[in-house]
């Protein structure tokens, strides 16, 4: 177990460390730097901007002021602060090139509750719509429900996240209007871009689960249990279900880090002011402080579910030896 | 006792004569003609690839068609309802401004000019808030998404599967080192760095001057760069297990040369797969194109793509004003696409018999 | 009255290639206490029939058509499936062929011995954990206590085996159906765990069903034998008279094509000529009649009944056979010629 997350701390640094470098890499060889482009500065504003955030370091030292997780800043960025630490190791994702005074750090704590609420919402859906339409077709297959279920899920599966947010929009929120059409801070504000992002994936799961499902229920150990005169709902719970959720479970890594691609745009299209839209603005203006944040902090997320999941699984399937796995 | 020993050579006529008729019947040419008939006799197969044929088609044609251009615009307020064929089947607005077309698609409009002249179809499908033909857009945005497929395609075939076949066949070390080059490729969120990427690269140069890559090369090797990671995955994964499959190792024993057993036996139980891999990875790339295209980041105007098409779509969306033809063709279209690659993929897997448990 | 009765049962399946009759005919009676064998070859119908017995058979695509099963005087076929349930796992005990793929991955060995009691008895968790672990003990499992926490890929196959037969045996049933419980495991483990179940049955006095393709196997357990061939039985009677003196081809074929320690270093063992027919495409004449080398006109023309033996008196004295049951009209013939020659 400690050799299995020590693995996994090693290759996180390390893709830590990869986004950070090639993102530096990036930034430093943007031609004229970031202020510099749609209008020229006056050379002493020029100076002063270029100071404030260290662009006339040379490269070593801000990639070191980058990295962390010493500041190499004497007198700090904002000018009141004398920090010791700073950087990505000492958790700071340094100040915003255009919001003004404001860290990245503050950015995503401000937005980060708002797109884990739309995540977490989204993953509902999809495990929802997923196990229920799932169960629905593999308890009763070739029936009318089952073909209905299996229509549904490829449709599902085949549309993308925006265009079933604007078909919902439309039907739901202007045709009908029983959602907002956009908007945050009520329970009804989240149901629409929550179930657009999870919906693909809940077609997903309800295919992959419908095949596990399938697959377990004609198990010999299913014969064995109804041999045993166990109850049939306790054979489909106690015994096919487990089998049939591992599959459902190692996805959820993958739909967890696809559900926080979609919220980039779902985000824009319902104008939540989440971490995705911060990302998307950061990117199109090109504050690549922001940028690299949060592309770091999504990075962190990714990898975080993903451990979960993996330790969700060895909990389910005592043959998982997570020391091999690793 | 004579009898049994008489009896022992009848079993083993018997065994030779069943050992050679399952040895004659699947061969490669038998394993492909049945995938075929298994294709032709699936009715979702069969119109899913009518409709992804008609598509190239009409993508590769669009130029020759009497539609008005994509690009023209006309300053209007508003963006026009559709107005269906029999009302307004053609009208003499025709203006050829297409913005830069490569030397193909200018003769091709050239061509139309000459045979259509002002004439143009109606707005079957209304038109945005520009003015411009939305039925015109569309057809000429299918280009841009079957461009990308084709390209990540391509991509996913040689890199992808090169990666993974050579990770398959080189030593442990070797293969150790290039899984793992995909696996932390694959496990940093992709989309990140891909809009960081393009965000850097479509920064306007301080004297102005174009960069030296363009942002639609950019973008294409950036699809490119993410569409072979699972390609390689998976080739290398059906390598390994070939490898030590009991029919390979029994051609080793014989003394096949490994090209022997390459060209015989790894080759032809890794195309099934690659196939089936390439008919999932159309559609993601596809989505992908029209993800990035949605932000902001994919191909620039007067270009237009199923993208960039939803997302005007989804900005026309408002409650004052219902424009529900802007958002619902590209829906429709590329709903339509994406379901026809699936239900290909999903034909072509049942016919390679590729998934055990899903039925 | 015999604890198991199943008379004429006929059992078959919708497939792709069509109707396949898995079972044409099965009957076989099973008495308090004794041990009863069905063999054949794989496909001859014998699994299927004792899955049917209790209801085990997936429905569909499997569908009982015609026959009954008499348990306890009761007819399973005809009982409402929540009966059927309480009497599985209470009175009617099983054991699978593959204990690797019929023990649940997931569970611990002490959860899947202790659900069969807390369906069937009202138990404390405690007093379940203590039957579970004296079932453990008494299919001869060192170390009861740990094996109870232990998930199955961490036995031996003949360890998964014996915990089958602990899950089986827990309520105490009185009917053991084996459908092959010793195919998938090794030569030595298997005679150990025949052994296991003979001992169990005489403590217990249980009835068992096993059901096998290895008649040597089975041939100092169970008293009486019957051969499947093609979802029929072909031939029934007492093992050791049967093993004597086969009176159908197919038995006497089957005998034939397992061989003996005594045999000559290059003596060829016999196997059977051909294979057996598709059960989706029933012959008329006797199923066997292909493959069979004494066959005659008559034989691919009507299909035999299962009939008692018809031995001349002075014959049945010499050779010792009582109540013998055989589907094939030569069988008297080649009796009579074997013994003679």
């Amino acid at each position: 177990m400690r050799r299995f997350l020590l693995r996994r701390a090693l290759w996180f640094a390390l893709t830590v460390w990869a986004v950070v470098t090639i993102s530096f890499v990036l930034m430093r060889n943007v031609p004229g730097g970031p202020f510099s482009a749609e209008r020229k500065l006056h050379p002493t504003v020029e100076a002063a901007v270029n100071a404030r955030y260290h662009l006339d370091w040379p490269a070593w030292r801000q990639y070191l002021q980058t990295l962390g997780p010493l500041n190499l800043d004497e007198h700090g960025v904002f000018g009141d602060r004398s920090d010791v630490f700073g950087g990505i190791l000492a958790l700071d994702l340094g100040p915003s090139l255009q919001h003004r005074d404001v860290s990245v750090n503050e950015l995503v704590a401000q937005s980060l509750p708002v797109s884990a609420a739309l995540g977490a919402a989204a993953l509902f859906w999809a495990l929802l719509l997923g196990i229920g339409g799932g169960l629905v077709s593999a308890l009763r297959p070739g029936t009318a429900l089952d073909t209905l279920a299996r229509v549904l899920s490829t449709l599902g599966l085949s549309l993308p996240n925006f265009i079933v947010a604007s078909l919902l929009v439309l039907a739901l929120a202007v045709a009908v209007p029983l959602f907002p059409v956009a908007g945050w801070g009520s329970f009804s504000h989240l149901v629409l871009p929550s179930f657009a992002l999870g919906a693909p994936f809940g077609a997903y799961v309800a295919r992959l689960f419908r095949a596990g499902l399938l697959e377990t229920l004609s198990q010999d150990y299913v014969r064995t249990a109804r041999a045993k005169g166990v109850p049939a709902h306790q054979v489909v719970l106690r015994h096919a279900l487990p089998g049939a959720l591992v599959p459902v479970i190692s996805f959820l890594g993958t739909a967890a880090a696809g559900i926080l691609t979609g919220s980039l745009v779902i985000e824009r299209i319902f104008t939540i002011p989440g971490t995705g839209s911060h990302f998307v603005a950061g990117a199109l203006n090109r504050d690549y402080a922001l940028a690299m944040g949060v592309t770091l902090v999504y990075t962190v997320a990714v990898y975080g579910l993903n451990l979960l999941v993996d330790l969700a699984y060895a909990v389910i399937d005592p043959r998982v030896d997570l020391e091999k796995e690793a | 006792m004579s009898e049994p020993a008489r009896k022992s050579e009848w079993f083993g006529d018997a065994t030779f004569e069943r050992v050679a008729a399952q040895l004659g019947e699947p061969s490669q040419s038998g394993l492909w003609a049945d995938v075929r008939r298994r294709l032709r006799s699936n009715a979702a197969a069969r119109w899913s690839l009518r409709w992804l044929f008609a598509l190239v088609l009409v993508s590769l044609l669009v130029p020759l068609l009497p539609l008005p251009s994509p690009a023209a615009m006309a300053l209007d307020k508003q963006p026009k309802p559709p107005v269906a064929p029999w009302v307004e089947p053609y009208n003499e607005r025709y203006e050829p401004y297409y913005g830069e077309l490569n030397a193909v698609d200018t003769a091709l409009v050239g061509l139309r000019r000459k045979a259509f002249g002002k004439k143009q179809t109606g707005p079957w499908l209304g038109t945005d808030a520009k003015g411009r033909d939305t039925l015109s857009r569309i057809l000429w945005g299918s280009r841009t998404s079957l461009l990308v497929a084709l390209f990540a395609a391509l991509t996913s075939l040689t890199v992808g599967v090169a990666w993974g076949s050579v990770a398959g066949l080189a030593s442990a070390r070797v293969d150790n080192l290039m899984m793992r080059t995909v696996d932390v490729l694959q496990s940093i969120p992709t989309i990140f760095l891909v809009i960081f990427l393009l965000s850097f690269l479509n920064a306007p140069r301080p004297d102005g001057s174009p960069s030296f890559v363009s942002r639609e090369t950019v973008f294409f090797l950036v699809i490119g760069a993410v569409s072979w990671l699972s390609m390689a995955r998976v080739v290398r994964g059906q390598v390994l297990s070939l490898r030590s499959a009991a029919f390979v190792e029994a051609a080793r024993s014989q003394g096949a040369s490994t090209g022997w057993i390459v060209r015989a036996h790894i080759f032809p139980n890794v195309l099934p797969i690659v196939l089936v891999y390439l008919a999932l990875t159309l559609p993601s790339v596809i989505l992908y194109e029209a993800f990035l295209s949605f932000l902001g980041l994919g191909v620039e105007s007067p270009k237009v793509s199923w993208g960039v098409l939803a997302a005007d779509g989804a900005e026309a969306i408002n409650p004052l004003a219902t424009f529900w033809w802007l958002p619902l063709g590209p829906a429709l279209a590329m709903g339509a696409t994406l379901l026809a690659l699936g239900l290909l993929g999903d034909a072509l897997r049942d016919a390679l018999d590729l998934r055990r448990g899903e039925r | 009255m015999s604890l198991l009765e199943v008379r004429n049962l006929r059992v078959g399946f919708a497939t792709a290639r069509g109707w396949a009759q898995a079972v044409e005919s099965f009957s076989v009676s099973v008495d308090e206490g004794e041990a009863v064998a069905i063999v054949g070859e794989s496909g001859s119908g014998k699994s299927v029939s004792a899955l049917a017995i209790a209801g085990l058979l997936p429905r569909p695509p499997a569908r009982i058509e015609t026959g009954e099963v008499l348990f306890g005087g009761r007819d399973l076929l005809r009982m409402p499936e929540r009966e059927l349930r309480m009497l599985r796992g209470r009175e009617l005990g099983f054991v699978f062929q593959d204990p690797s793929t019929s023990l649940h991955p997931l569970m611990s060995v002490g959860e899947q011995l202790e659900e069969a009691l807390l369906v069937h008895e009202r138990l404390s968790r405690a007093e379940a954990r203590a039957r579970a672990l004296a079932a453990l003990a008494e299919v001869g499992i060192a170390e009861p206590d740990e094996r109870l926490a232990a998930f199955p890929h961490q036995l031996s196959g003949g360890m998964r085996q014996r915990v089958m037969i602990a899950m089986a045996l827990i309520c105490r049933p009185k009917l053991l159906i084996a459908d092959e419980p010793t195919t998938a495991l090794d030569v030595t483990v298997q005679a150990q765990l025949i052994e296991l179940l003979r001992k169990l049955q005489r403590e217990r006095g249980m009835a068992i069903l096993i059901v096998t393709h290895d008649l040597a196997l089975v041939s100092g357990f169970a008293s009486r034998t019957q051969v499947m061939y093609a979802g029929s039985v072909v031939e029934s009677g007492f093992t050791s008279e049967l093993i004597a003196h086969p009176a159908h081809p197919y038995t006497a074929a089957l005998l034939r094509s397992v061989p003996a320690l005594d045999d000559a270093l290059d003596a060829r063992f016999g196997g059977i000529a051909g294979t057996p027919p598709d059960p989706t495409q029933p012959l008329p004449g006797c199923a066997f009649a292909p493959r069979c080398a004494h066959a005659v006109a008559a034989c691919r023309e009507r299909r035999p009944k299962l009939s008692p033996l018809a031995l001349q008196p002075s014959q049945s004295g010499a050779l010792a056979i009582s109540s013998r049951r055989v589907a094939c009209g030569e069988a008297t013939r080649l009796l009579s010629e074997a013994t003679s020659a």
